[in-house]
């Protein structure tokens, strides 16, 4: 009944040796499980392709855009023709964001966000007074999330360090937890401590894979008048592909 | 071929892959525009071909091409501009001289794009609901190929043994989800 997963690890990795390959087929052939594991795996190497080709995409459109945008400030001369061009490729764009509405904000959410590295605290493995403190970045910086998010909730409760919440709300966000990540975020807002604008940029992010565009595209607006240079250049052109 | 080139595809290195793609980017509008290829489809052909590009940088088949990696993401290109041409004739007249607008770049087959089937989307969307360092494990590991011990060391993950125990359990919520959705 157990499956044979260095047989199928090394089929993926393409490093099965040819007498692996006949006793790999053989299974296949003979074991249902074995093929039904397979098979599932197969699909999931599918997908993944997609996915990973479906967000390659998203990042060559970005440059693409910057290099048009390079050029159209490079050629005044050029530049009714070029609007025209820009016009037509935003109609197109816009008219295919909302057809694909689903697949573009999940694209554009997983394009731009990356949690936040931790920029408050530095991490002290030490059995100081802190140590709730430094247990939660620990596991914040090893991604290790679900471990971080309650140690956040109670250092915050102790210490009342607003900034904390800026960590939580990234820690959900990553969960895919987007509606509680929205709910912290709009809490660190009542604060203001050094993270507070950057809270804008997260929670654009958020209502875009929310698709609540209209939230997101304020949001935006407000972290691009903040004066912030973290993720600036992101957030404007974030914020026309929005528009 | 170059294996910085190569190397930059297949580890996404943001930085020099966005280097490249401005490197070839004009010269591949205008060898386009030879074909009357529109100016609006230039920048979606351009992409395509290094979509495609990167796909054979993954799967280890340009580490035999003897070509530079300019002369094979052109000989791609071209492929995909005959697609387009076929695209256009049918709404218009098909002009055959277009053909031979350019003799210097070899054409370079490239597979269609595979529909997923129903099942396949199905896991798709369950796909996406997982954390972004499960469809990352499983990205390694199914399409990309990786080895756990490959992982563990490209990605920092303290062993093998740890890169196994995370890719099971990335597994086990994923058929939980497909298990506990309403069909």
């Amino acid at each position: 009944m157990t499956i044979n997963e260095t047989l199928i690890e090394k089929y993926f990795s393409k490093q099965l040796s040819e007498v692996e390959l006949v006793e790999f087929k053989n299974q296949y052939k003979t074991d249902q499980d074995f093929k039904a594991e397979v098979d599932f795996l197969k699909n999931i190497q599918y997908v993944s392709e997609a996915e990973d080709d479906a967000q390659f995409k998203s990042q060559l459109g970005s440059y693409e855009s910057e290099f048009k945008d390079n050029q159209k400030s490079k050629s005044p001369r050029r530049l009714k023709p070029m609007i025209a061009v820009a016009a037509l490729l935003l109609i197109t764009l816009g008219i295919t964001f909302l057809l694909n509405k689903d697949l573009n904000t999940e694209q554009l959410f997983n394009t731009y966000f990356e949690p936040s590295k931790n920029v408050s605290a530095p991490i002290v493995r030490s059995e100081s007074n802190d140590e709730l403190l430094n247990n939660a970045f620990i596991a914040y910086s090893a991604a290790e999330y679900n471990e971080a998010i309650p140690l956040f909730e109670n250092a915050f409760e102790n210490t009342k360090n607003s900034e904390l919440l800026f960590y939580e709300g990234n820690a959900l966000l990553a969960l895919d937890k987007t509606e509680d990540a929205i709910a912290v975020f709009k809490k660190h807002l009542f604060y203001t401590d050094a993270l507070r604008h950057r809270t804008h940029w997260y929670l654009a992010l958020a209502y875009i894979k929310m698709e609540e565009l209209d939230k997101a595209n304020q949001e935006l607006k407000i972290y691009i008048d903040s004066g912030e240079s973290f993720k600036k250049k992101e957030a404007q052109l974030l914020l026309k592909k929005l528009e | 071929m170059e294996n910085q080139h190569i190397d930059a595809l297949k580890c996404d290195d943001n930085s020099r892959t966005k280097e490249l793609y401005g490197r070839y980017r004009d010269e591949f509008f205008a060898f386009s525009r030879k074909y009357n290829i529109d100016k609006t489809d230039c920048a979606d052909i351009y992409q395509e071909a290094f979509i495609a590009i990167r796909k054979h940088a993954i799967s280890g088949k340009l580490h035999s091409v003897n070509s530079s990696f300019k002369t094979y993401l052109f000989g791609i290109g071209k492929h995909l501009i005959y697609n387009k041409l076929k695209d256009y004739a049918t709404k218009s007249s098909y002009n055959p001289k277009l053909h031979n607008a350019d003799s210097e770049y070899d054409v370079i087959q490239v597979e269609d794009e595979k529909e997923l089937t129903e099942e396949q989307r199905l896991l798709q969307h369950h796909f996406n609901r997982l954390g972004k360092s499960c469809q990352q494990m499983l990205t390694l590991s199914f399409y990309r190929g990786l080895t756990n011990e490959e992982i563990a060391k490209q990605y920092g993950y303290e062993s093998e043994a740890v890169v196994r125990s995370h890719k099971s359990r990335c597994l086990k919520t994923l058929k939980d989800l497909i298990k506990t959705s309403p069909r």
